[in-house]
């Protein structure tokens, strides 16, 4: 399997009011096509500030981060806004929209934006029927037109996803990607998330939620910016359901320290 | 802590206090100079009159004792003149003073008269502001001749009278209240005693003219004088009474209204930014305040916190600007000081501080205004930054999705522009109003420099212009004069139609016979003269046409019959038509062409040249070589000599008024992008996140200020266009104009300054969006 993202002894320091924080230290990973990795972790052991490097969001202080055969750091920032606006999606924690549009508006901008670079193949009228369908699969198409002040946070947040989505990435990115929804709300976005790996999107999520790791391929466990070990889960699959597999996660993390 | 809190605003928001510094400073400066301005200009006219003791009522008529008799007879029954003053007059021609080599000659559209230096009414004054004397061999100048010819104390002038030419040297300049001003077309010259006594023996007695100066009575209106004496029917060359004379320094009262306008604009630019900064502080803090309050801070604490910062900001730039104004006073009144006598003393600078501090308190004011929000801040709106989720109307103006051809940036930025419509207020008022400010002194500038503004002044449009002769002329002289000009030109091959212009004394008298006021007629040879704003020119020796105001003042309109006296005889006329003058306040009649009075008092000859209109300019340069002696003048030179000073003043003050209003806008385009984007940090966050560029950002940022531009752009230029006009008509309207119709260049008003200030703004939004470059996607998390 082709190797979409490879990180090599990634390093991030924060200097706050003259002292060194280190937030990663020497991590290396590798995310092969199609794969599903999530991430978990005691609260401040780097989990997201390792999504955003990875990412690209946010800048390293040492190593590599190799992305689709390119190397972040070596891109100019029109090369890393095409990627970020062709090939990643992320779903972030505090959803980020922008306040000036609607719902709908949000969710296919970025669509609309893919479109004025070369040969797409899209038209606008695809973004929309794409973006209607995305929000109908998360039910939130009634909530289209609203203002984003005007919705739920769990509304908002599969808003969100529709707009990670809607120029089909490879990789998609999500920072607690269910931190605000409901159980059942969390399991339609957990059901669209895989379905859409099973398609071929690579995913890398940060949770805390053993429900939803467990529907991932492989576990992270991250603790004071170093990854302490992985746990192999294997491809999930609905019919086979996922209570084995958190019975078997949890075992893990209990090892862990969790 | 308070402190705390205010060295943290000030370190934070540097670039929007400077930019509210500079404007507080700039609009104290200009207020508290123009406010001394107008003060001194107005007050010094006042003092400058009394103290030159102008007469209520100065006359001019031949030197003939007839005349003489008639005026004295007038005032044995006439109770309303106290004293009366005479004085000996010359009449002299530009071609007959020899200036010095290398010196302007005198303009052909003033008329000049010799003169003692007067010693009991209408005084004159040196440049030091004592009464001015010459000795023998000396000459005095009005210091607008002066500064027109160039002339030198010390320098020598000819003079030539009765074919014998004398010389004399140049004294220092003197201040006439009489007839300095530059609206004046006739100016004294001054000789010693000796001098004007050796002239006048040498010219017939009946060529002198004598300067009749009356006093009127204590509790009489000089008004009243000049009615009484229009009764006595006398022959009169010049009349003025003291109100004309005060009002022929209109000009330099135009200019210290304009400054003080100018600095309202400043103020009110002043405000609006206030009143943005502090709107976007309160929204910027709107969090902190619902914390305040939530922790038992009072409504009073939270305001005083603020105010203490703008307190200092207007004390501080109030403070600057007074002293700025100070100097820049006494550059802007060094022009005026020439001409008039200043007043001393220390109110001027009492003046300037009470403007200062009127606008300090003011500031202040306006800041308790827009504070009014805080009272308002709850706690919830401190959890939700202010939104609370209900809305009453539809927000979304336009769609994203609804929209098929437009462009991502462009559509952020009419959205953004339609649905936060109101927080681009101040910079959308600043940029029409700064648009309408340079184009109203810029189309005032263009009509009064347009060859058809000298229709106002009673002449018609045509290529050329002789000279005006002023003396007494019948109609058949002076068409033989045209004849001969006419053959002369005819035979070198010069084509022209030549049209004299006719100056004479009319007086209208009311139905009722009481009222009566000398008025100037106008004739020409053409029927067509002057544009009617109603009716049509008079043909038949019966018809006349009248201005508008003269219509207004007596009730009468197109087809009425009004009463006239020309030559002395009464004739009803018929109304065929209404025109506008700007000469002697608005009142003015035309005659008919038919119609052919025994004494012209003055005329002109007009020509135009029949050849296609490129070979003009060539053809003019060549008439005015080779008949040096009609000291002939174009259109634009005609304008010039008879607006004197006040179009160089209004073409400087169009400059400065650019520049500053160019500087305004780079400042406040410059505050208002960088503040949006700071406010934006977010927003571009996410939009990078989610794959836009820094330069699809900044193109959004662009558009939306270019939306903004091009809107007030167009409204700036309708208000100029439209709303100038009228306020020009206004001013307009005390000279004698009832419809002003603006001359505007299409190249400049539509096309130039439009352009102009689209740089400027251009400039200030690209040098301001350089933020957007550091701002990293991490930021969105900052909140």
């Amino acid at each position: 399997m082709t190797a979409v993202l490879e990180v090599t002894n990634l390093c991030k320091t924060y200097i706050v009011n003259k002292s060194q924080n280190n937030v990663l230290r020497n991590i290396n990973l590798t995310l092969h096509e199609g794969e599903f990795v999530s991430v978990m972790g005691p609260s401040g052991s780097g989990k997201s500030t390792l999504l955003y490097t990875v990412s690209g969001m946010d800048q390293l202080t040492a190593g590599e981060v190799v992305f689709d055969g390119q190397s972040l750091s070596q891109l100019s920032e029109k090369g890393m806004a095409e990627l970020r606006l062709h090939k990643m999606g992320f779903i972030f924690q505090q959803m980020h929209m922008l306040s000036n549009l609607s719902v709908y508006d949000n969710i296919i901008l970025s669509g609309y934006q893919a479109l004025s670079g070369k040969g797409s193949g899209r038209s606008r009228s695809d973004v929309n029927q794409y973006a209607d369908a995305l929000m109908r699969k998360l039910n939130i198409i009634e909530t289209a037109a609203h203002d984003i002040t005007e919705v739920s946070g769990g509304q908002l947040q599969r808003a969100c996803i529709c707009r990670a989505l809607i120029n089909e990435p490879a990789m998609l990115f999500a920072d607690e990607p269910t931190g605000a929804l409901n159980s059942k709300a969390a399991q339609e976005v957990m059901n669209e998330l895989c379905r859409i790996n099973r398609e071929g999107t690579t995913l890398m999520i940060v949770t805390h939620d053993v429900k939803v790791a467990a529907q991932s391929d492989k576990v992270l466990y991250m603790v004071d910016g170093n990854i302490q070990g992985e746990h192999v889960l294997g491809k999930y699959s609905p019919e086979q359901g996922s209570r084995e597999r958190e019975r078997s996660l949890t075992g893990w993390l209990m090892e862990m320290g969790w | 802590m308070f402190l705390k809190i205010l060295k943290k605003d000030l370190r934070r928001k540097k670039v929007m206090n400077t930019v509210l510094l500079v404007l507080i400073i700039l609009a104290s400066t200009l207020v508290a100079s123009s406010s001394s301005l107008m003060y001194s200009t107005s007050s010094a006219l006042t003092s400058f009159i009394s103290k030159s003791k102008v007469a209520d009522l100065n006359v001019t008529l031949a030197n003939k004792p007839e005349y003489a008799a008639d005026i004295r007879q007038w005032l044995e029954n006439e109770k309303k003149v106290e004293a009366v003053y005479t004085q000996q007059q010359i009449a002299v021609q530009p071609n007959q003073i020899g200036m010095p080599e290398g010196r302007t000659v005198f303009s052909g559209n003033t008329s000049f008269v010799l003169s003692t230096v007067p010693d009991q009414v209408n005084l004159i004054y040196s440049e030091d502001n004592e009464l001015y004397s010459l000795r023998q061999g000396e000459m005095g100048l009005p210091v607008s001749l002066m500064l027109a010819s160039g002339v030198q104390a010390g320098e020598q002038i000819s003079l030539t009278n009765g074919g014998v030419t004398r010389n004399y040297t140049v004294k220092g300049y003197f201040k006439d209240a009489f007839m300095g001003a530059d609206l004046l077309g006739l100016k004294r010259i001054m000789l010693s005693a000796e001098d004007f006594a050796e002239i006048g023996h040498s010219l017939p007695q009946d060529t002198l003219m004598i300067l009749w100066s009356f006093i009127a009575a204590p509790g009489v209106a000089s008004s009243e004088v000049s009615n009484s004496f229009a009764g006595a029917d006398l022959p009169v060359n010049f009349e003025v009474d003291k109100s004309l004379v005060s009002m022929t320094y209109m000009t330099d009262r135009i200019i210290s209204a304009m400054m003080f306008a100018i600095s309202l604009f400043l103020i009110f630019i002043a405000f609006l930014t206030l009143r943005f900064t502090i709107v976007s502080t309160l929204q910027d803090e709107y969090k902190e305040i619902g914390v305040m309050k939530a922790i038992g801070f009072q409504n009073q604490a939270i305001k005083q916190l603020y105010l203490t910062k703008y307190m200092g900001l207007a004390c501080l730039g109030g403070a600057a600007g007074l002293g700025i104004s100070i100097p820049l006073t006494a550059l802007m009144s060094r022009k005026t000081s020439q001409y008039l006598i200043m007043p001393g003393g220390s109110i001027r600078i009492i003046i300037s501080i009470l403007s200062t501090v009127a606008i300090i308190g003011f500031i202040l004011l306006f800041c308790l205004l827009c504070m009014r929000k805080i009272n308002k801040a709850s706690a919830i709106d401190a959890i939700r930054q202010g939104q609370t989720g209900e809305r009453f109307k539809a927000s979304r103006r336009i769609h994203l999705h609804k929209s098929r051809f437009l462009p991502t940036a462009f559509f952020l930025a009419l959205s953004d522009v339609l649905n936060r419509l109101k927080s681009y207020t101040s910079l959308i008022l600043t940029l029409i109003l700064s648009t309408a400010i340079i184009l109203i002194p810029v189309n005032l500038t263009n009509t009064i420099v347009s060859p058809a503004f000298l229709e106002y002044f009673g002449t018609v449009e045509a290529d050329f212009y002789t000279a005006t002769v002023v003396g007494d002329k019948t109609t058949q002289e002076i068409q033989q004069e045209k004849a001969d000009i006419s053959r002369r030109m005819k035979e070198q091959g010069i084509d022209v139609s030549l049209a004299a212009n006719y100056a004479l004394g009319t007086k209208y008298i009311s139905d009722d016979g009481q009222e009566n006021r000398r008025i100037n007629g106008q004739k020409n040879d053409f029927d067509e003269s002057v544009p009617f704003l109603e009716g049509t020119a008079p043909i038949l020796k019966n018809e006349i046409a009248v201005t508008t105001i003269m219509s207004e003042k007596y009730g009468k309109q197109v087809g009425d019959n009004i009463t006239f006296e020309i030559d002395g005889v009464r004739s009803t006329f018929i109304i065929t038509g209404l025109f506008q003058s700007i000469s002697n306040e608005g009142y003015a009649v035309w005659i008919a062409r038919d119609y052919n009075p025994q004494v012209i008092g003055a005329y002109l000859f007009s020509g135009t040249i029949n050849a296609p209109a490129d070979l003009k300019a060539e053809m003019i340069k060549e008439i005015q070589s080779q008949y040096s002696e009609l000291n002939i003048k174009t259109a634009l030179e005609m304008l010039g000599e008879i607006t004197g000073g006040f179009m160089s003043q209004l073409r400087s003050i169009n400059a400065l008024l650019t520049a500053i209003i160019c500087i305004i806008t780079l400042f406040i385009t410059s505050l208002f992008v960088r503040l949006m984007i700071t406010k934006e940090v977010h927003g571009i966050a996410v939009m990078k996140s989610i794959g836009f560029t820094n330069s699809a950002i900044r193109l959004w940022q662009v558009l939306r200020i270019l939306i903004i531009m091009a809107a007030s752009l167009i409204l700036g230029v309708i208000a100029a266009n439209t709303l100038g006009g009228r306020l020009l008509g206004i001013i307009f309207r005390i000279f004698g104009l009832t419809k002003l119709e603006l001359t505007i260049v299409p190249l400049q008003v539509f096309l130039f300054y439009p352009l102009l200030m689209l740089a400027v703004v251009m400039l200030a939004v690209y040098s301001s969006c350089g933020q957007i470059r550091r701002v990293q996607i991490w930021n969105m998390n900052k909140e």
